[in-house]
C-alpha cells in the first residue's frame, strides 16, 4: 500500500461514517479479530430483506474500522442477500487496495463475517 | 560489552542480513521468538543426517546415539538452570508445561491457586479453567508502576496450594522478585510455579537459588527450534503428581488390569518426543554458554537503558513499559491515535519487526492498562544501538505524520 493511500485511510479511520449505535435497528452481531484485538458490533435495520440502515461501533485498526464503515455504506438500500456472495476481494474493492497482507485479512473481513451471521439469522428465521 | 563482539555474533545469525521491504531487517520481536544461529540450524541438519532414530525404545547402535543425544540435551538444560537431569521434563513449550502442572497437581475442591494480572495467557488460562473443578483462583493485582502486590504473598489466603507467577512480564517488562515470593509462599505451605519464558533467555538462572517447585520455559525464545520447551519439577515433590498424558515410554509395567508408571522425567514424556528439538536446544545452550549469560544480561541492560534514554526524543508516543524497579528489554508503546497494528505495519515498511495487539495478555492490556492493544519492541543480545537509533527515528517519523492527541 502506498503511503498516500494509507494516509487517506487513517483520515477515514479517525471520523468513520456510520459510526455509533442507532436508536432503531432489528439485527445486531459482534465481530472479533483476536490478534488485533478488534471488537465491533454491527447494527442493521432490515425491512422485507432490504437494508434500510447500517451502522457499527467498537474499536479496531485502520483496516478493520474503514472496511466496517465502507461495508455499511455499501449495504444501505441493498438487499441483505448481497452479502451472501461477498468475499475478501469485494472488501478490498471497497477499500480501494489490492494487497491486503495475510496478517490483515481478518481485520478486513471482520465486518463481512458479522453481517454474514446476520444474514444467516434472517434466512433461518 | 567488552566480552561481546556483536558484529561477530550477528554473522552467526543468517536471517539478520535479510531484506524486508527493501530495508535490512531490524528484528525487535524477540519476546515472541528469537532468531537462530547457524550452530542450531546446521545442527538440526546434522541430527537427521547422522543421529536420527527413535531413542530409548530401540537398542540398535543408531538408536543408542539418539538416546545419548537426547540425554545429553537434558543434561545441558539441567546444568544451564542448575537442576538435576531427572528434574527436567521436555515439553512443547511453556504453555504445555503450565497446562501439565494444572492437570498433574493433586488439587482438591476448595483449594486455592493464585496467578497475577501480569501474566501471559499461558499462566492464566490453565488456572482459570480449574474453576470448573471447584478450585478458587486469585488474581494478584499490580500497582501503577506495574509492581506486584507483595503484601498479598506475605499473607496468602487459606488453602492456597500453588502460587503461579511470571518472572518477567512480556508487556511491562517487570522483573518480579520470584525468590522472595517463593520464600514467603513456602513458609505458608504453598508450592510455587514460575513462568520463566521471558527471563531464562536473558539472564543467569539458578533453580536452587530461587527455590521454586515448577519452572516453565520455551526453547524457541532462547535460540532453539520451535516445539521444544522445559518443565522443571523439583525432585522432592514429583512423586505426588499424577501423569498428564499416558502412552508410550512412560511406564514400567503394563497389563490390562494394572499400570505402573515410570519415574520423572519419563513419566511426563509419553510418546515419541521432539528429539530434534531437544538436540537443537542443547546446541542453543552451548551457544549461549559460549557468550556467557552474565555477559548477555549486562549487554542487554545497556541496550535497554539506551533504548529508554533515546525514547525521550519521541513525541506523540505513549510508553507503557519500564516503570517497575527492575525491567528487561521490553518496550511497549502506542503512537497516539493510531492502532498498534497500524503502527507495526508502518514500521514493517521500514524493515522493523515489532509485535502489536494484546500480546496474549488481554486482561492486563484491556482491563488494567485500559488499552485496545499496544505495539512492542523487544531486544535480544544480537541487537545493536544503531538498530535502536533507526527504530526511534522511524517511530518518530510515523508519530509525526500520524500521531494525534
Amino acid at each position: 500500500m502506498e503511503d498516500d493511500k494509507f494516509y487517506e485511510l487513517v483520515d477515514l479511520y479517525r471520523n468513520p461514517e456510520h459510526y455509533g449505535k442507532p436508536s432503531k435497528y432489528n439485527y445486531s452481531e459482534n465481530g472479533y479479530s483476536p490478534s488485533c484485538g478488534d471488537k465491533f458490533s454491527v447494527y442493521l435495520d432490515i425491512e422485507k430483506g432490504i437494508v434500510k440502515d447500517a451502522s457499527f461501533d467498537g474499536k479496531g485498526c485502520v483496516i478493520s474500522t474503514v472496511s466496517m464503515s465502507k461495508l455499511c455504506s455499501f449495504l444501505i438500500g441493498k438487499p441483505l442477500k448481497e452479502i451472501e456472495k461477498m468475499e475478501l476481494k469485494d472488501i478490498e474493492k471497497l477499500l480501494g487496495i489490492e494487497d491486503i497482507s495475510i496478517s490483515r485479512v481478518k481485520c478486513a473481513t471482520v465486518g463481512l463475517d458479522a453481517v454474514k451471521k446476520v444474514y444467516k439469522e434472517v434466512k433461518d428465521s | 560489552m567488552d566480552n561481546m563482539d556483536i558484529e561477530k555474533i550477528r554473522k552467526d545469525f543468517p536471517i539478520l542480513s535479510k531484506k524486508i521491504n527493501g530495508n535490512t531487517l531490524i528484528y525487535l520481536d524477540n519476546a515472541a521468538t528469537s532468531q537462530k544461529p547457524s550452530a542450531v540450524i546446521d545442527g538440526i541438519k546434522y541430527f537427521y543426517e547422522n543421529i536420527n532414530a527413535n531413542p530409548i525404545r530401540s537398542i540398535h547402535g543408531l538408536a543408542e546415539e539418539a538416546t545419548k543425544a537426547y540425554n545429553d540435551a537434558r543434561q545441558k538444560v539441567a546444568a544451564f538452570i542448575n537442576a538435576d537431569p531427572e528434574e527436567v521434563v521436555f515439553v512443547r513449550n511453556a504453555t504445555e508445561a503450565i497446562n501439565l502442572v494444572s492437570f498433574a497437581f493433586p488439587f482438591k475442591e476448595g483449594d486455592r491457586v493464585s496467578t497475577t494480572y501480569l501474566e501471559h495467557h499461558s499462566n492464566l488460562l490453565p488456572w482459570l479453567r480449574l474453576k470448573e473443578k471447584g478450585i478458587n483462583v486469585d488474581i494478584v493485582s499490580i500497582s501503577d508502576d506495574y509492581e506486584l502486590d507483595m503484601d498479598y504473598y506475605k499473607q496468602l489466603p487459606k488453602n492456597t496450594r500453588l502460587v503461579a507467577v511470571t518472572h518477567a512480564s512480556n508487556v511491562t517488562g517487570t522483573i518480579n522478585d520470584v525468590k522472595e515470593i517463593t520464600r514467603v509462599s513456602h513458609e505458608q505451605g504453598s508450592l510455587v510455579l514460575i513462568d520463566a519464558a521471558q527471563s531464562i533467555p536473558h539472564m543467569p538462572f539458578d533453580v536452587k537459588d530461587i527455590g521454586a517447585d515448577f519452572i516453565a520455559f520455551s526453547g524457541h525464545k532462547m535460540l532453539a527450534p520451535f516445539g521444544i520447551g522445559v518443565l522443571y519439577i523439583k525432585k522432592e515433590i514429583a512423586e505426588n503428581l499424577k501423569p498428564f498424558l499416558t502412552g508410550g515410554e512412560m511406564i514400567k509395567d503394563v497389563s490390562l488390569s494394572k499400570v505402573i508408571y515410570e519415574n520423572i522425567p519419563n513419566l511426563f514424556e509419553a510418546g515419541t518426543q521432539n528429539i530434534e528439538g531437544a538436540y537443537g536446544m542443547g546446541l542453543a545452550i552451548d551457544y549461549l554458554n559460549d557468550i556467557g549469560m552474565e555477559n548477555i544480561e549486562k549487554y542487554e541492560n545497556e541496550l535497554t537503558s539506551y533504548l529508554y534514554e533515546k525514547s525521550k526524543e519521541l513525541k506523540n508516543v505513549d510508553i507503557y513499559s519500564g516503570k517497575s524497579k527492575r525491567f528487561n528489554g521490553i518496550f511497549s508503546f502506542n503512537v497516539v491515535g493510531l492502532h498498534s497494528h497500524d503502527t507495526a505495519y508502518l514500521l514493517d515498511k521500514k524493515g522493523i519487526a515489532v509485535r502489536s495487539g494484546f500480546h496474549c495478555a488481554q486482561p492486563l492490556i484491556e482491563d488494567r492498562l485500559k488499552l485496545d492493544g499496544a505495539a512492542r519492541a523487544s531486544l535480544y543480545f544480537y541487537n545493536t544501538k544503531e538498530e535502536i537509533d533507526t527504530f526511534i527515528n522511524e517511530l518518530n517519523d510515523i508519530a509525526g505524520k500520524y500521531g494525534r492527541r
